[in-house]
């Protein structure tokens, strides 16, 4: 017998020596790389970014006691062993490795520079976005921007600090940001973007306050075509995806069931049977109810807001029990494609949370009464049936004179404008509200239901997420103070 | 030859008689003595020459020579000039006095058989005091002459069985003579790797099980046969389903990610074996078609299976044809197979559950300092004294299920052809509704002696059959555990006498009737399985052999399961959408082995070698389909749904290229030397490791043999052993050490975009893990082998584990598959068995108890414990570490409940702690309960001993059999506590929740905490899961009658008739609150033994069966 009888490859699935090697290879590899967003999309990205903040919370499931975990991430009763968090981590983990991969091999590979640009900018883009997500979450976190080759190599050099990741999301952002076209041919639509690049990089800069080099940023987003419909509801429609006011969103497609999304399925009340999916067939369970809004968030609505009844919905008519006032999120709520699945794409950012970005800037750097910032934020509101705010208005709840007032209007409009867009609880705690807000919440929820007493003890600690224990334990990692 | 001698080598002459004996010699011995001229033709001719030495002048000078001369031509020469005689009787040649045959003659004829019935052809016949003897031809049938007509007792011996003796007069006809198996008799052969060997030749630790001492244990498969039968090798029967396997292990677990299964080798063919609780791949083999079973431990006897040999190896032997007429034997059993009482879960009837229900709501309110009025309570619970007793699921689902077997075997063979065939059908209910498992299996084999030197053989064995089941022992989903948590206040059958389609009650977790589940939603599978084997042995030279073999072992499988509408799921009441499950499995397995063997011996030195060369390579295809959105229920098939919602297609290989070799010599017939190696090179393993070498070497001494032990009268053998050497273990899945590459896929503009991510990391330098084993053994036997005792001591030490290691998520990858770490498995075991008593009433006994002590003794670079398991609530339920045993349990401990608001306060809490609610140690000090940092190890599956005790009783025609096994030491972690005391209130519960904490006035029973708070972290694993899974089982009885020669003597036909009773399962003796000490669920792997989530109970069987020769 030869030699050859003792090689036996795999047929099902291809290996790892021989992939990475021609354009085709990387182009599939990014591809796989944005496949990470699609599946953190789906619900760990909802759940820290939103259901954490004051905007949602969850309905209280007597049966189904079977969830505490997203419970307490919501209550503020999270700890290091929470598989929530683990899963978080994970999945951005496994992002930047797939990301890593092609930054890594693409260089080498023989392929138009053109298309090597583009893919390692997309890589870049999403790296940053996936550091961006821990950095935020967790504080200073390990910095891999390597691929691991071998089991040996699988161990961190420790956490990094805070600094230095957000240098790293930078630098990547720039790269990206230079390497990425504008657009993109229609078969292509949905791939991060130069613009995409730019307005996560002055997103980045806004949390670090720095306005000046987030303006910068910022505004070469507004010069790459990107324009506010005039209807917001059309926004979010899946006949519409990735529309002119789309700068990066999440891609789902329902007709393909490994695909599909399925938001309505976990934000719908649990007791509401088929009324608000449609789907005689699915019945909800453990996994419905999340994400539901708040009173405080529906009182936050203006009279005459339009973004209200698209966003969200008060209650649903069961056809037994009548009007049942257990509110859910609306806004991904366009009908099945087919059983558990829905066309219903996810934003990241839009152009009007970047033209809300720049107003903020532009407060920040100086207040100017009824200058370029008023003008941003109006158009944001006018879009919404809503009056403009101006300085001297005669209406007091129309009425901004200082810096601080109209920090506070952009911070209102950011609510309700970007709600359930995953933006609330990094705007609060990038405006240094979280803990007075969070504790006020708490005090509103905890007679609400049944939770426990000791649920939203809010402190600066507890913003940042605990490290998972596993990760402690594994990579030698110290925990952040509790 | 001596008359001492000759029983001992009567067994290898007969072993050898077929392919030996000759009717023709050639001599040439013109100046020689008798003695020489004797042992020539006894070496030449495979017939033995049997003489009393003061009979016959072996001195005498005599003069032989023969040109294809007969044999009674050369022995009249031989014996010409003294007064002497001789006749020939089959393989025998008796030398007698001259005038032993003046005088009248009377004829004794008879029949020996074994207890099964069957003849014993070549046993042999003498009239004590004598040298008058026989053998029996190939019916068992025996003539003998005798002179006078005095009484006189017959000596019957045979190898493998007691010898017996019968008292007979002259003249009589027809005895029928049964042996009972003796199986410590020194001369028994064993089948060891690639060759056999006689046992007092053995160097190994290697124990033997025939078929004789299996009988009448109606099972349906090999395995379910060895319980509590060979020490050291643990079988364990954790579930009761139809066609399902057991667990088997071989001195510890010596392997924590690569398995801990033996290899099993079926007549030279190592079978792929993975062990299962659905599919049993040890049911291809039917039980009836064995002959023996030997068990390999140590490294110098499993070396020779070089990197498949870690975990020992099951060499199973199956039934060949004897040369004589056709034997036909037909057995059949019929068995009723019940649950018994003891050990049924005890769950609320409707009476209590209503009450529990409506005191939870009273509790809460209490707490909350509501007062509690009909108004809050749901009507269903306002009156529990209604539902009475309530339905009892668990009995619904359960039946008394009947069992059947019949096979039928014809063997038998001319000199130079012989053939088996045979062919069973196997029918068993399950005792729980609407499961079963039915197998038909052929056998046919025959071998050719094509000439002197040619032979050639050809053997088929297919098996096919259906098993109908349900996804038991999966989690709290699963069938058999849903009837314990259903609402008990729910009829099983409505108004109009039709199943009440869906089960729930306010603020329960609803589920289907398990009765419609179980009928309409069931999974069904189809099984082939069929080995076919060629091979063909030259003899070159005398000694030397060379055997080719080809064998083949093709399975295909294929399931398919369709949930109707019309059933439903957990909290999805019918209607639903109908879905289906298709698997589909191909496996192709070809072995092709050449053997070259050479005996040889010189004055006192005996030579045995082998080398080998095989080659081996499997393939396995697999396809599953899960197909939807079918409009209704009407057509099943995949076609008629409208979406395959996910679908995936494998393809796994892997091939094997080996040359191994074996010496065996021995000086005196009392130093015993055995050395083995192998080399393996596995498509397994990164290129830069891929060959292994294993090597091994055993030393032997029968002492029994030394001039000072052999006069001590009551020492019939002693024989001290020890052996070293290295085997290893491969079985880490296939292509793991490369990366693997699959498929992501993305939307982009709408459409689908290709996608693919590594999935896996690489490691080139993978390879097998070692495991180096030392083992001193000792063979004694006592007082003419009545008493036979075999102690073993081991140490076996692996290394270069196989394990998938979990590694930081920051790498991109959660695990990788590694060779770190090392482990201890080091043990004892003793083997003890006894003919207590002979004569009109026989006591045999067969008691073994095996000690292992197994220790981890490095993990990884920082010794970092491993983490294993999930609950429920998703933590760890076991840990490994280093210095302790594998697979420990983990969870919180249990301190009590906080009994005031004072204790809470002052406590470490979680977060929904309340008064009354379960109080945990704080494990970490930081005054916060939360899972996995406050985990302890809580206890440890690992068993202090095992044994296993056989008594066999036998009066006149009437035969006794008790088997009793048993476990100290070990615990078990009762995880069906997860929902048997989840105190949410949604599923009906454990009796214990009755004593639950209520108020300060009314605390219960100190441990079971009240329904107000902390629900989650109780039903998390904790150390009242924990109990003592030590056991003492009746495992069998069995009586058996003979029918005598009166009885069937008139019939032509008949030969051998026998009729038996069986009760297995007969009791368990216990303190496990559970069914089935030894349960485990399904998926339990090293790193995570010894949980009881519920499984399908193991039923008692109780059998009658009778056994036929033709």
């Amino acid at each position: 017998c030869n030699e050859d009888f003792l090689d036996q490859n795999r047929e099902t699935e291809l290996s790892g020596a021989t992939f990475f090697k021609t354009e085709s290879d990387i182009k599939q590899g990014v591809n796989g790389a944005y496949r990470s967003l699609r599946d953190m999309g789906l619900f760990s990205y909802w759940v820290f970014g939103e259901m954490r903040s004051d905007n949602t919370t969850f309905q209280y499931n007597p049966p189904q006691r079977g969830q505490e975990n997203r419970e307490f991430v919501d209550v503020f009763l999270v700890n290091s062993t929470n598989t929530l968090i683990q899963d978080y981590w994970r999945e951005n983990y496994s992002g930047i490795a797939r990301c890593n991969d092609i930054i890594t091999y693409a260089p080498a590979v023989v392929m138009p520079d053109e298309s090597r640009n583009q893919s390692i900018g997309e890589a870049k883009f999403l790296r940053a976005f996936h550091y961006f997500n821990l950095v935020r979450q967790f504080g200073g976190v390990p910095l891999r921007l390597s691929v691991t080759q071998t089991p040996s190599d699988a161990k961190s050099a420790g956490r990094a600090t805070v600094e230095e990741v957000y240098q790293q999301i930078i630098s990547d952002l720039e790269d990206a940001a230079a390497k990425l076209p504008p657009v993109y041919g229609a078969s292509d639509k949905g791939r991060a973007t130069k613009g995409a690049a730019l307005a996560l990089l002055g997103k980045v800069y806004l949390t670090q306050k720095n306005y000046p080099a987030a303006l910068l940023a910022l505004r070469q987003v507004t010069s790459l075509g990107y324009r506010i419909l005039p209807n917001y509801a059309s926004v979010f429609s899946p006949e519409n995806k990735n529309n002119d006011e789309s700068v990066f969103e999440i891609q789902y497609l329902g007709a393909v069931p490994e695909l599909a999304s399925n938001f309505i399925y976990q934000f719908a009340p649990f007791n509401s049977g088929s009324v608000v999916t449609g789907d005689r067939n699915t019945t909800l369970s453990y996994n419905a109810g999340w994400n539901i809004p708040t009173q405080d968030l529906i009182e936050a609505y203006e009279p005459g807001d339009l973004r209200k009844d698209v966003s969200l919905k008060e209650g649903f008519t069961d056809p037994e029990a009548g009007f049942v006032n257990v509110p859910y999120i609306n806004k991904y709520n366009h009908g099945i494609v087919d059983i558990g699945s829905t066309d219903d794409n996810f934003p990241v950012i839009r152009y009007a949370d970047v033209l809300l970005m720049i107003a903020e800037c532009l407060n920040e750097q100086g207040f100017v009464a009824n200058g370029e910032a008023f003008t941003l934020l109006n158009e944001i509101r006018v879009r919404a049936g809503l009056q403009p705010k101006t300085s001297g208005n005669v209406n007091p709840s129309l009425r901004i004179q200082n810096q601080q007032e109209f920090r506070d209007a952009i911070f209102q409009e950011r609510r309700v404008e970007l709600a359930f867009e995953n933006q609330r609880w990094y705007d609060l705690v990038r405006s240094g509200r979280a803990v007075a807000v969070m504790t006020a919440h708490g005090r509103e929820e905890i007679p609400k239901q049944p939770i426990p007493s000791n649920s939203y003890m809010v402190t600066e600690n507890n913003l940042l997420l605990p490290i998972p224990q596993r990760e402690v334990n594994l990579d030698n990692l110290t925990q952040n103070p509790m | 030859m001596k008359l001492t001698t000759f029983f001992i080598f009567c067994g290898v002459m007969q072993i050898h008689a077929a392919g030996y004996s000759q009717s023709s010699f050639t001599l040439n011995e013109p100046n020689t003595t008798v003695g020489n001229v004797l042992k020539k033709i006894e070496k030449t001719s495979g017939y033995t020459i049997f003489y009393r030495q003061d009979q016959v002048n072996l001195r005498q000078k005599v003069h032989v020579v023969a040109e294809n001369g007969s044999l009674q031509s050369v022995m009249k020469q031989v014996l010409q000039g003294q007064p002497l005689d001789f006749e020939i009787l089959n393989d025998i040649v008796i030398i007698k006095p001259a005038d032993s045959d003046v005088g009248q003659q009377e004829i004794i004829s008879g029949t020996i058989s074994d207890p099964g019935g069957e003849p014993l052809i070549g046993a042999s016949v003498i009239v004590k005091g004598t040298t008058n003897g026989a053998s029996t031809d190939a019916g068992g049938k025996f003539v003998l002459r005798v002179k006078g007509n005095a009484p006189v007792t017959l000596l019957i011996k045979y190898i493998g069985y007691a010898s017996k003796e019968v008292s007979a007069s002259p003249g009589q006809t027809g005895l029928k003579i049964t042996l009972e198996a003796d199986g410590a008799a020194l001369e028994e052969v064993v089948v060891v790797g690639y060759g056999q060997q006689q046992k007092k030749d053995v160097t190994g630790s290697v124990s033997t099980v025939s078929a004789q001492r299996l009988r009448d244990l109606p099972v349906t498969s090999v395995d379910q046969k060895l319980v509590g039968q060979v020490p050291g090798l643990l079988i364990t029967s954790p579930t009761g389903a139809p066609g399902g396997g057991t667990g088997i292990k071989i001195r510890g677990s010596g392997s924590i990610g690569a398995g801990d299964n033996p290899l099993f080798v079926v007549d030279g063919f190592a079978i792929s074996n993975t062990s299962g609780q659905t599919y049993n791949p040890l049911n291809i083999i039917n039980p009836e078609d064995i002959e023996s079973i030997t068990v390999l431990k140590d490294a110098s006897s499993t070396a020779i299976y070089g990197s498949r040999g870690a975990n020992g190896v099951v060499v199973i032997t199956t039934k060949r044809g004897k040369t004589g007429p056709p034997v036909v034997n037909v057995n059949a059993y019929a068995g009723s197979q019940t649950i018994p009482q003891k050990g049924r879960p005890q769950v609320l009837n409707g009476t209590e559950y209503a009450q529990f229900r409506r005191d939870i709501i009273v509790d809460d309110r209490t707490a909350r300092g509501l007062a509690t009025t009909d108004a809050d309570i749901p009507e269903a619970f306002r009156n529990p004294a209604q539902y009475g007793e309530g339905t009892d699921w668990y009995s619904e689902i359960l039946r008394t299920a009947p069992q059947y077997n019949v096979d039928a075997s014809v063997r038998g063979g001319s000199e130079s052809t012989r053939y088996s065939f045979s062919l069973g059908r196997l029918t068993q209910e399950g005792t729980v509704r609407y499961t079963d498992y039915e197998r038909y299996s052929i056998q046919a084999n025959l071998e050719s002696d094509l000439s002197s030197k040619l032979k050639i053989g050809l053997n088929l064995a297919p098996t096919a059959g259906t098993q109908n089941r349900n996804s038991f022992e999966t989690g709290f989903r699963d069938i058999i555990t849903r009837a314990l948590w259903l609402s008990p206040i729910v009829p099983a059958l409505d108004a109009s006498g039709n199943r009440t389609p869906y089960i729930t009650s306010p603020g329960a977790i609803g589920a289907p009737n398990p009765l419609n589940s179980l009928e309409f939603a069931g999974t069904k599978e189809k099984f082939f399985r069929g080995i076919g084997s060629a091979f063909a042995e030259y003899e070159i030279i005398k000694g030397l052999k060379a055997k080719y073999s080809f064998n083949v072992d093709y399975s295909a499988n294929r399931s398919f399961n369709f949930n109707p509408s019309t059933v439903g799921g957990e909290s999805s009441p019918p209607p639903v959408v109908p879905n289906s499950n298709t698997g589909r499995s191909n496996t192709t397995n070809w072995l092709s082995e050449l053997v070259v063997s050479y005996d040889k011996a010189f004055g006192d030195h005996r030579l045995n070698t082998v080398v080998g060369y095989t080659a081996q390579e499997e393939r396995n295809e697999t396809i599953s389909i899960f197909a939807t959105n079918y409009p209704d229920d009407l057509v099943k098939t995949i076609n008629a749904a409208t979406q395959i919602r996910t679908w995936g297609e494998g393809v796994e290989k892997w091939s094997l290229l080996s040359y191994l070799a074996r010496v065996n010599y021995s000086f005196k017939d009392k130093y015993l030397l055995t050395a083995t190696i192998r080399s393996d090179g596995s498509s397994r393993f990164g290129a830069n490791n891929r060959y292994g070498t294993f090597p091994s070497a055993a030393i032997g001494w029968r002492v029994s043999q030394e001039d000072f032990i052999k006069d001590i009268s009551w020492i019939s053998d002693l024989k001290l052993r020890a052996s070293y050497g290295r085997s290893g273990n491969f079985n880490i899945g296939n292509y793991t050490y490369t990366s693997s590459v699959g498929r992501a896929n993305y939307a982009f503009g709408g459409q689908l975009a290709n996608g693919r991510v590594s999935t896996s990391l690489n490691n080139r330098d993978l390879t097998w893990e070692n495991s180096d084993e030392f083992d001193a053994g000792m063979d004694l036997g006592l007082f003419r082998t009545r008493l036979n005792l075999t102690v073993d001591y081991y140490n076996r030490i692996t290394t270069a584990m196989l394990y998938t290691a979990e590694i930081p998520f920051a790498s991109g990858f959660g695990s990788a598959i590694v060779n770190l770490g090392k482990i201890r498995n080091r043990g004892l075991e003793v083997g003890l068995n006894s003919r207590i008593l002979e004569g009109d009433f026989t006591w045999n006994t067969n008691f073994n108890i095996s000690f292992n002590r197994n220790k981890v003794l490095a993990l990884n670079a920082n010794n970092d414990p491993i983490y294993s398991g999930r609950s429920g609530e998703g933590s760890y339920t076991h840990k490994t570490e280093v210095g302790k045993p594998l697979g420990q349990f983990f969870g919180f401990v249990m301190e009590g409940l906080y009994t005031d608001a004072q204790d809470l306060a002052n406590s470490p809490k979680h977060p929904t702690s309340v008064v009354g609610s379960v109080k945990y140690k704080d494990v970490d000090g930081n005054g916060i309960i939360e899972a996995v940092k406050d985990f302890a190890v809580i206890g440890n599956p690992q068993a202090d001993f095992t044994y296993g005790f056989t008594n066999s009783f036998g009066y006149k025609n009437f035969d006794l059999n008790v088997l009793l096994v048993g476990s100290q030491g070990g615990q078990i972690l009762k995880t069906a506590n997860e929902y048997l005391t989840n105190i949410d209130g949604v599923f009906n519960v454990d009796r214990k929740v009755l004593n639950r904490w209520r108020s300060p006035e009314n605390p219960g029973d100190g441990m079971t905490p009240t329904t107000n708070g902390a629900r989650v972290i109780y039903r998390d694993v904790n150390s009242t899961w924990v109990e003592d899974a030590s056991y003492l089982r009746i495992q069998n009885i069995s009586l058996g009658y003979n029918f005598k020669q009166s009885f069937i003597g008139s019939s032509q036909t008949i030969k051998g008739l026998r009729l038996y009773g069986s009760v297995q399962n007969v009791a368990t003796f216990t303190n496990y609150s559970g069914a089935n000490p030894e349960a485990s669920t399904s998926g339990s792997s090293v790193l995570v033994p010894g949980r009881d989530f519920t499984n399908y109970p193991l039923p008692r069987i109780v059998t009658f069966g009778v056994n036929m020769t033709f």
